[in-house]
């Protein structure tokens, strides 16, 4: 089975370059695409081992995550995993994040940074709030809905497009995978939360932005 | 009140210039027609602003003015919502384009290791 590891990748000079090469450990392939980084994380990239396509202007994380799927079912994957390309996450939980799709048990895997993971609490508050949310809009009850480590089967990958281009595209997929009524499955990954000053991930209001991007995406034919 | 005359000779030029561009065929017939009856209601309320009054009662808001004030927040909400919707359309299209481009620059993934000079 070929397995092909999907990095979106946007100023990430400091961390995609261990980042692929952690990973390719445990994939046939690794397409890392530069989102119009403006540093040097697409050379970085090609130089750890990666293929790597770039959008020349910045199109945010949903969109950069659509290329790669498209590369990748182009390249015919048989399993998609999509990865973060700033270091959050442990490369070797790719074999339990990908293995219900490879045994056929499910079309979708979601990683679940809860149980495992050293959470801040403020950060804790706003994952559980979109928990609720999902439930209430796709009717999938996950414990975790805004993680980047996720796996997919070529059939589902074929069936969900990503048309959400910042960060309201997580929840997109939830959604269609809830309308496509996928076979999906939560597995524990660990991520790893630097010090305070580093920020990473979303604020309130990056999730109020999701939230009107998500309402905005139902008025668009 | 030459306010009045002044609004107007300005609606006067502003259904002109509609029509020309109807002409030029940059207004789709629909939205001109949509235009120069958008103005003309104007033109009629500047003209004899009784009529709002007249309205405004009728539904039961105070002064004619008031329920102008209302109707235009109204409708500049609608307008903005419609741009908004526009504006992502036009995002979503941007990133098609940039796909595009970039699955097309295949070719630096086979082999040589040349940095590609697109901007």
């Amino acid at each position: 089975m070929k397995t092909i590891a999907v990095i979106p990748a946007y100023n990430e000079e400091r961390t995609i370059a261990d980042v692929v090469i952690e990973v390719q450990k445990y994939v046939t392939e690794v397409v890392v695409v530069d989102d119009g980084s403006a540093d040097h994380t697409m050379e970085r990239a090609k130089r750890a081992g990666a293929i790597v396509y770039s959008h020349f202007l910045n199109r945010g994380q949903g969109a950069a995550l659509e290329t790669g799927k498209k590369i990748a079912l182009l390249r015919q994957a048989d399993v998609i995993v999509t990865y973060d390309a700033d270091g959050q996450f442990v490369a070797e939980e790719i074999i339990n994040v990908v293995r219900p799709v490879m045994e056929g048990r499910a079309d979708v895997v979601l990683g679940a940074r809860f149980g495992k993971s050293n959470i801040p609490p403020v950060k804790k508050f706003f994952l559980k709030g979109a928990t609720i949310f999902t439930r209430l809009t796709s009717g999938l009850n996950l414990s975790d809905t805004h993680n980047g480590f996720r796996a997919f089967s070529r059939e589902a990958a074929e069936k969900i497009t990503i048309e959400q281009n910042r960060m309201a595209h997580a929840s997109e997929i939830l959604e269609k995978i809830g309308r496509q009524s996928l076979r999906y499955e939560e597995v524990p990954v660990t991520v790893k939360y630097f010090s305070p000053q580093m920020r990473r991930g979303q604020r309130l209001p990056d999730y109020l932005k999701i939230l009107f991007d998500l309402f905005l995406g139902k008025n668009i034919k | 009140m030459l306010i009045q005359y002044l609004l107007s000779f300005l609606i006067l030029l502003i259904i002109y210039r509609v029509v020309i561009k109807w002409r030029q065929g940059i207004l789709t017939s629909r939205d001109s027609v949509f235009w120069i009856g958008f103005w003309f209601v104007v033109g009629i309320i500047i003209l004899l602003p009784d009529t709002t009054s007249y309205l405004a009662e009728l539904v039961g808001v105070g002064r004619g003015a008031d329920l102008i004030v209302y109707l235009s927040i109204v409708l500049i909400f609608y307008i903005i919502f419609q741009m908004t919707i526009k504006i992502e359309k036009i995002e979503r299209n941007i990133t098609k384009v940039v796909r595009t481009v970039a699955m097309k620059d295949d070719t630096e993934n086979n082999g040589q290791q040349t940095k590609n000079e697109k901007t």
